[in-house]
């Protein structure tokens, strides 16, 4: 059973969604999907051609602090010991835990003469929970002791986004390959959105009396291609009609990137990625909180009720929750609303050693709620043959500094199987984690070669 | 390409790889050794929870009391507000009589007549001419003692009845000349069919209800009714002889009245002794107390239009353990207005006022007594027929009497105690509990101390604890007030009580808890001047509680 309860904390932890960092493919030069990261980057073969629907599946769980380690450990007679302190404690002020993933349903690219150009389909699913450390708090160690008096922190929030990406990039070399442009431009389709506009929801017991006083102020917006505003609606898979361009969830993507070789040896290279949105009018229903100004606050029951012998306790336990419902209450609209995508930025080197191997530095940041999570990778990525490519990565992730990554290419032929994780380890010391990043898939690849125009390491010793 | 192909071409790769792949090799060799690290929570077998000592506070009363909400009103006792909103305390008893309706019963009233023909009403209705008998007969009312001059009636029947031996058919109507309802006679019409048998018999049945009575228009004066009777008589080629009779029964049944005018004679309405409980001094012990101006509201309402006479026969205060104390000069005899004619069925009132001026009304109150003990008698008509009375069904006759005390005075150390008994739900695991704090915050605008001590005793009355260390621990102090006695000033007190695990591990044996309050008025060094109390001072609590909770390893 407990292999169950580990499973399931790893299944529900889960990385910032919107932070699908992919630094390790980032420098991967004999795949195709790095030119995901940055339109302007291209790879050692002039044509490629994605196996439909296998040729890229990307998995991403994660959180943004505590580890399974955290949470549990062995106590004794082998049990397993559950430790709520250590985990409140290993916890940020916000956590967040996410899970994503992607498929390419197909993807290809070809080289003409100093153009790269491909074009991809692919359906994406992102979900983020974003839960207080305060309100564990709550229950772990009280509303006493160190946290009376104090603002608690309950801003709960659930953003959910399923899409599909229609996206064709092209990249150019400019100024005798010296420098390398690329854009890539993404039709969005949104099939389902849950989103936590505002989230905020203050709790404080006051000192002096034990009152508690609660602020809230939410909204919450959610859409999908599924008629669900209508009261009869019934969920069934034969009735759902899954040709989402007959439906109004449309939204645009941008991506830009540049590579420059300064020299023979070293290149650097910076891209943005997913600069976009998308607009959700399909049954749209906006929840937002109707006084959002206006302060609960409970003081206990009024001794009046007491005195007063016709007066039914239970009744007065019920007004007063009637009374909190109200003070909570929630208006319900139906207007469109748009999301943002999570945009991510690269800027990077790579020192070229040979014209297969290079030496790379990466700086990643995700910008998120008006935050920025960032990454540092160093790397390594090399064409150990013809057949095999392989990329191995140390990244320090949002204060984590034990990541690990690793990637490799295997080409039999035109058949090119992959699979890359920023956080290798994490996926085998699972207890030590709060990562767990894998994206394989199968590519065709033809007309390899290490010299491509883009790729650097001309002049270089072989 | 065929599989053998295949299989060889993936051959080939390999040999081609291997040899220049060592790294990768390497590289899955420690993947698959990595990969083998299965944690080693995924061995384990049960579950434990890790120790906690979460820590909770939690408001459970808020309240902003008035006097009024702090003492419970009842018809009996309650609060009364003047328009400065100062405030009384007032206690009620009521003495009152039965209703007119069920002090005078009016009897069932029953008459008879016969009628035989002469020999000429039988030849002529032998020879076919129809006869008309008419006359009136006055009859008297059996009212016992009381004269009835009239009445209105609200319930009765009036019942007519014949018993014809005359061989014919005819009618017979039977009419109460002075009972009018609407400028209605009441008639009773009863025809009757002779078909061969003898007798021949009818009567009819009519509701009394809304007619107005006379009964003065007999000669007498009252007490006498006048009825008509008109006997019709049909042509028959029987043989009719002289002699042969008819005979009318008429009754008046079930009469109630909603009015009554006459006399309704000499009536004893109660001599009644009765008690007003003091409630708040229920609980009093020791102490002194004193009210400036207590005075005692005696007032009647009567709705009897007659002679009314009544006084108190004893009117004295109770005090446990101290006994009885007169109440000096009450009202005698009592004050009671009598309704004019025009007033019929209104009650009017009168009082008397009792107080330090005429009585020694304050001196028995600040004794404290538990009980007003009062007895009380009234009499209608005691000189007899003075007078003509007019009463309605609803006619009756009360006696309040209010002993207000008007909050003004003082309280110097009136101690009150209660028990009461207390069960306490611990939890199962009594390690649970680290430690309990309640505390209680006071915002006091009543000019009044409150010193308190609560005990925990157990199921064999053994007192295992007290809530404060101190008996007389002060925990509201009285506001401050001004040159006028009123408050100016609430004050503020926060009250914290601390209960370690051993203390709250007791109280778990609680079975009864025992309440001692010491109530004081300002007290200026040593001098309590009276004070006042209003209906805006309040009494404001709060009571919330701090707990540090000790949850153990335990198995899930």
């Amino acid at each position: 059973m407990n292999k169950y309860i580990i499973s399931i904390i790893i299944l529900f932890s889960a990385f910032n969604l919107y932070s699908q960092h992919n630094l390790t493919m980032y420098n991967m030069h004999t795949l195709p999907q790095r030119i995901h990261t940055n339109p302007a980057q291209i790879i050692d073969s002039r044509v490629f051609v994605g196996i439909p629907g296998l040729t890229s599946v990307h998995i991403l769980y994660g959180n943004n602090g505590f580890k399974i380690k955290n949470m549990v450990g062995i106590g004794d007679s082998n049990k397993l010991l559950i430790k709520p302190l250590e985990f409140y404690n290993s916890l940020k002020k916000d956590n967040v835990i996410s899970s994503s993933g992607s498929i390419d349903l197909f993807y290809m690219g070809i080289k003409l003469r100093k153009s790269f150009f491909t074009l991809g389909i692919s359906e994406k699913f992102k979900s983020q929970v974003t839960f207080p450390k305060d309100f564990l708090g709550l229950f772990i160690i009280g509303n006493a002791g160190e946290n009376i008096g104090k603002d608690l922190n309950f801003n709960f929030g659930y953003d959910m986004m399923l899409y599909n990406d229609i996206s064709i990039s092209m990249s150019r070399a400019f100024a005798k390959n010296k420098l390398r442009l690329g854009a890539k431009v993404s039709y969005l389709n949104g099939v389902m959105n849950l989103n936590t506009e505002k989230s905020e929801l203050i709790f404080n017991t006051h000192q002096d009396d034990f009152h508690y006083t609660i602020n809230n102020n939410v909204k919450f917006n959610a859409s999908n291609i599924l008629d669900t505003l209508n009261k009869n609606f019934e969920f069934s898979e034969k009735d759902a009609d899954y040709n989402i361009l007959k439906y109004k969830n449309k939204g645009m993507g941008f991506s830009f990137g540049a590579v420059y070789t300064i020299i023979p040896k070293l290149t650097v290279n910076a891209s943005i990625v997913d600069v976009g949105f998308i607009d959700w009018k399909d049954n749209v229903v906006n929840y937002s909180t109707k006084y959002p100004n206006k302060s609960v606050e409970f003081y206990g029951l009024d001794l009046k009720t007491i005195f007063d012998d016709s007066t039914d306790m239970n009744e007065t336990i019920d007004n007063l929750l009637d009374t909190l419902t109200d003070k909570f209450e929630m208006n319900e609209t139906y207007k469109g609303y748009r999301t943002k995508l999570p945009t991510t930025f690269y800027l990077g080197g790579n020192l070229w050693i040979t014209k297969r191997h290079n030496f790379g530095i990466l700086f990643y940041g995700n910008y998120y709620q008006k935050k920025l999570n960032p990454a540092l990778t160093l790397s390594f990525n090399g064409k150990l043959t013809k057949v095999f490519g392989i990329s191995a990565s140390y990244s320090m992730i949002n204060k984590s500094f034990v990541n690990g990554g690793l990637g490799f290419t295997l080409n039999g032929g035109p058949f090119q199987f992959y699979m890359v994780s920023d956080n290798i380890i994490g996926m085998i010391k699972l207890r030590d984690t709060n990562t767990i990043d894998l994206r394989f898939g199968l590519n065709l690849t033809f007309l390899r070669k290490d010299k491509q125009a883009g790729l650097s390491g001309k002049g270089v010793k072989k | 390409m065929p599989i053998p192909q295949i299989i060889s071409k993936l051959h080939k790769i390999s040999k081609y790889m291997l040899p220049k792949t060592k790294i990768f090799i390497t590289i899955i060799f420690f993947t698959l050794l990595l990969a083998s690290c299965e944690p080693e929570e995924f061995k384990t077998k049960g579950v434990v929870l890790e120790e906690l000592s979460p820590e909770y506070a939690i408001p459970i009363v808020n309240s902003n009391l008035s006097l009024d909400n702090l003492i419970s009103n009842t018809s009996t006792g309650f609060i009364r507000k003047q328009n400065d909103g100062f405030l009384s305390m007032v206690y009620r008893g009521t003495m009152q009589s039965s209703k007119a309706e069920e002090i005078i019963n009016i009897a069932d009233q029953n008459y008879i007549k016969k009628v035989n023909l002469t020999l000429s009403q039988a030849n002529a209705l032998n020879n076919g001419q129809q006869q008309v008998i008419e006359f009136q007969t006055i009859q008297g009312f059996n009212a016992g003692g009381r004269e009835i001059d009239s009445i209105w009636l609200k319930a009765g029947t009036y019942a007519t009845q014949l018993e014809s031996m005359i061989k014919t058919s005819g009618t017979i109507n039977v009419t109460i000349v002075d009972a009018i309802k609407n400028s209605t006679q009441l008639i009773a019409q009863i025809p009757f069919n002779y078909q061969g048998n003898l007798p021949v018999n009818g009567a009819q049945y009519l509701p009394l209800v809304g007619f107005h009575w006379d009964m003065t228009k007999g000669g007498q004066g009252y007490n006498e009714i006048r009825i008509n009777y008109s006997i019709t008589l049909n042509p028959t080629t029987e043989t009719i002889n002289a002699g042969d009779e008819i005979q009318i029964s008429t009754a008046f049944q079930g009469i109630k009245f909603s009015r009554f005018y006459g006399y309704i004679g000499k009536i004893d309405l109660f001599d009644n002794k009765d008690t007003i409980d003091m409630s708040i001094f229920d609980n009093s012990k020791t102490g002194n107390f004193s009210i400036d101006d207590a005075i005692i509201k005696i007032k009647t309402g009567n709705s009897f239009g007659a002679e009314i006479t009544g006084g108190i026969t004893n009117l004295e205060g109770y005090t446990k353990g101290s006994g009885n104390y007169t109440i000096t000069n009450p009202p005698n005899p009592l004050p009671i207005k009598t309704p004019t004619i025009s007033e019929a069925g209104k009650f009017v009132y009168d009082s008397a006022i009792m107080n330090k001026s005429n009585s020694n009304v304050p001196q028995v109150i600040n004794n404290k007594p538990k009980q007003i003990i009062f007895q009380a008698f009234i009499k209608v008509n005691p000189s007899g027929k003075l007078q003509r009375n007019f009463v309605t069904d609803n006619s009756q006759l009360k006696i309040d009497i209010e002993i207000e005390l008007p909050l003004y005075g003082t309280a110097q150390n009136m101690v009150m105690e209660e028990e009461q008994k207390t069960e306490l739900e611990m939890p199962e695991d009594e390690e649970i509990v680290e430690n309990l704090m309640i505390r209680f915050t006071g915002n006091n605008g009543f000019p009044i101390d409150l010193s308190t001590q609560v005990y925990f005793a157990d199921s064999f009355n053994v007192v295992f604890d007290s809530l404060f260390s101190n008996i007389n621990y002060k925990f509201l102090e009285a506001a401050q007030v001004g040159s006028d006695g009123k408050v100016t000033v609430p004050t503020n007190k926060t009250t914290d009580i601390m209960f370690d695990k051993e203390r709250a591990k007791r109280l778990s044996k609680l079975s009864k808890i025992k309440i001692r309050a010491e109530l004081s008025t300002l007290n200026n060094s040593g001098v309590y001047p009276s004070v006042k109390l209003y209906s805006n001072y309040k009494l404001g609590i709060k009571i919330g509680i701090k707990t540090k909770l000790n949850l153990k390893l335990k198995n899930l």
